[in-house]
């Protein structure tokens, strides 16, 4: 036997290492890197980085979470404490996904059942997400190639082995077969939650959510925070290549170029800013990868990521938004303060556009309490002063009023907010 | 060309593919930008080494925390009517502090104080809000012991909710001060901080730890970052406290970190005015 075993030992080595390789290969051909050429920028450690202690997984995050009952009743939940959003993706990490299948596709009926699954737990993100990025935040592994978009995440809470990814884009409903994890855990942390009624709906081929009844909500005083223009400037100007920045005032703005293809243009009166990046056609990140690349240029800009989260994209997937986030809800500012819209053109021009000034600090106040109406309320007074068909959306949040310049603080209200004409308003501008 | 030959070429092959496909996806992690952000840490790590800083083990775990509010219990504050119940001491209130001093002192171990003295506390007649108290080593010494007041599951450092047990050379504690803070509340949701490590290199980067010391300890607690107008509140933030000595001179120093922003953090918290924001 062990003669036998010297003599062959070359063809039995190599048939052991044909085999490893088989696996690695196997290995490779099912678990694609996604985010492989994010790697260039890795070690480019050209400036003094903020540590934000926000990672991407925190950036992109579901914003809404969405209890419906075993009645068929939805609450949305929201907590001026618990944070349950980041509660339930500590949770979902500890899981593992396994299989992805299609449920459907093309059919709203369908596709609404499953947004108003009874017994189940939704996370909802305020736009799409690819489903890399789902992975990245939830350390999972799903087949991205099957699952594109990703806009809801339905938890089952009855002791089902699987979770539903939801994509408004064409209705798609995905099952992902749960090979280990348990719900258990994510329904204790649903008890403390505070609760508002909504409703789901298809509305003009879009899925909305309503709330069709009156409720209350707080109001929050934040302090402001605002950033140095010099600091900013010189970490959005910076290059590795020996060049001079010039400040040119003209007006109310100042425009620093850095001579080749870097400019910035900084509004004085109201502190905002657009800055561009001539890069060639060739340097433009792909569209999969804008996702970590914005989210990499975010923290090297140098602002506060503590409220941040990412709202919408738009222009085909190349144009991502984020915005302020209190509790839960999105702020919305006139001077667009508190957002930062990241832009990278096919042509290979990066813009973007913020300002100076962030929420950081809340502040206690004496307690005081706004009551809203429903959401069908609004659409039927919308509907008199007969603008609702220049209005594409409608979404609840806080408003963060800027007419008092002076002040270091601010009253966020809640309210309702109408996208008119391309711009987030509030729905009592509609009326007057 | 013979079989063996073209046996042993083909082994080689296989091999060199397998070492370099399969230490690539050892070496490989799904996160790029973090990773980055990891090798620069170690890197500040080591270059700490050469400047003879010496530390413990440095957790690299991300915690949780709130953004707290609160005011110190003042003139007929909780803290002042519940001293009533107070037995077998001579304790009075005044400028937001009970002071206190005990009928008989009290012997207890000077290598565990905490044993007898966590008894002490959560005696009501004794001393009153003791379950809101947490021993804390590292701000105690030999004559004086503190209990720090615990915010959400962690430390508030500073004077505004303290007991702080007087000992004599006897290891007798003979009484004690005690500060509360009340109307505690929750101002945001349960947010990321940085990590303990991370705190300490970006001291380091910072210059704030001078070369040849040593770092005794790094804890997470709840610091005051703002006075507000708002009912006389404050606003507490979690905070990185790190207590250093330097070698030489034995000299020992506590800095304090922003562990939402990492900033450091100032020695005397700014003021906001907050009665704009309660006017209707």
């Amino acid at each position: 036997m062990i003669r036998k075993l010297k003599t062959n030992w070359q063809a039995i080595a190599l048939t052991v290492v044909v085999i490893i390789s088989l696996v690695l290969s196997w290995i490779i051909w099912t678990n694609p890197f996604p985010y492989e050429g994010a790697r260039h920028e890795n070690f480019s450690n050209s400036q003094s980085q903020q540590f934000t202690p926000q990672s991407m997984g925190d950036v992109y995050l579901p914003t809404k979470a969405i209890q419906t009952g075993k009645d068929g009743r939805q609450n949305q939940l929201f907590s001026q404490k618990a944070n349950l959003v980041l509660s339930v993706k500590k949770q979902l990490q500890g899981w593992k996904l396994g299989r992805t299948s299609i449920v459907k596709r093309d059919n709203s009926d369908v596709y609404l059942s499953y947004l108003r699954r009874r017994n189940s737990l939704m996370l909802t993100y305020p736009d799409e997400i690819p489903s890399s990025v789902f992975n990245e935040t939830f350390s999972q592994a799903i087949d991205t190639a099957r699952v594109g978009q990703i806009n809801h995440i339905v938890i089952p809470l009855n002791g089902q082995r699987e979770i539903y990814l939801l994509s408004d884009h064409r209705y798609g409903v995905y099952q992902v077969r749960v090979s280990k994890g348990s719900t258990s855990k994510v329904k204790r942390l649903l008890a403390p939650m505070k609760k508002i009624p909504v409703d789901h709906k298809i509305i003009n081929g879009t899925a909305v959510m309503m709330y069709p009844r009156s409720f209350e909500l707080p109001v929050i005083g934040y302090q402001i925070t605002s950033q140095n223009i010099d600091n900013l400037s010189a970490s959005l100007m910076s290059t590795s290549q020996h060049t001079t920045i010039t400040a040119n005032r003209s007006g109310n703005e100042t425009i620093y170029t850095d001579g080749t293809n870097k400019r910035l243009i900084y509004n004085r009166s109201i502190g905002t800013m657009k800055y561009e990046n001539y890069l060639s056609k060739d340097d433009r990140e792909s569209t999969s990868l804008i996702y970590p690349h914005f989210y990499t240029k975010l923290t090297k800009i140098g602002i506060p990521l503590d409220n941040i989260r990412y709202d919408s994209a738009s222009a085909h997937g190349r144009r991502l938004t984020y915005r302020s986030y209190v509790n839960g809800f999105p702020i919305f500012n006139n001077n667009e303060y508190g957002e930062v819209t990241m832009e990278s053109t096919s042509g290979g021009n990066e813009r973007y556009w913020m300002s100076l000034y962030s929420l950081q600090v809340p502040l206690p106040i004496n307690h005081q309490n706004v009551k809203l109406p429903s959401s069908t309320e609004v659409i039927n007074q919308l509907h008199a002063t007969n603008r609702l068909k220049d209005v594409n959306n409608l979404r609840l949040g806080y408003a963060w009023k800027t007419e008092n310049k002076n002040h270091r603080t601010v009253k966020l209200v809640p309210t309702y907010f109408v996208k008119y004409r391309g711009h987030w308003v509030e729905y009592t501008y509609l009326e007057k | 060309m013979n079989f063996k030959r073209i046996q042993w070429i083909f082994l080689l092959a296989f091999l060199l593919f397998d070492i370099i496909v399969g230490s690539s996806l050892v070496l490989e992690t799904r996160f790029t930008v973090s990773n980055g952000q990891q090798n620069r840490q170690s890197a500040v790590l080591k270059e700490m080494k050469n400047d003879s800083i010496s530390y413990g083990e440095l957790t690299g775990k991300r915690q949780t925390g709130y953004y707290i509010a609160g005011k110190r219990s003042a003139d007929n504050g909780v803290l002042e009517q519940e001293s009533n119940k107070l037995r077998n001491q001579d304790a009075h209130f005044s400028s937001e502090t009970l002071t206190s001093e005990f009928d008989d002192p009290l012997k207890i171990n000077p290598e565990n104080p905490a044993k007898r003295l966590n008894q002490l506390v959560m005696n009501k007649k004794m001393v009153v809000l003791g379950k809101h108290y947490r021993y804390n080593e590292q701000l105690s010494d030999k004559n004086t012991i503190v209990y720090s007041q615990v915010l959400e599951g962690l430390p508030l450092v500073g004077s505004d909710g303290q007991l702080r047990f007087r000992v004599n050379s006897d290891h007798e504690v003979t009484g004690y001060t005690q500060t509360y803070l009340q109307d505690v509340e929750v101002l945001r949701q349960r947010s990321n901080t940085i990590s303990q490590r991370r705190a300490v290199t970006w001291l380091y980067k910072h210059n704030q730890i001078p070369n040849n010391s040593r770092i005794l300890w790094a804890n997470l607690s709840y610091a005051k970052l703002l006075n507000t107008t708002t009912d006389n509140k404050a606003v507490y933030v979690p905070t990185w406290v790190v207590e250093i000595r330097t070698k030489n001179s034995g000299a020992v120093q506590r800095l304090q970190v922003n562990a939402f922003n990492s900033t450091v953090m100032k020695e005397s918290p700014d003021s906001v005015n907050t009665n704009s924001l309660n006017n209707n």
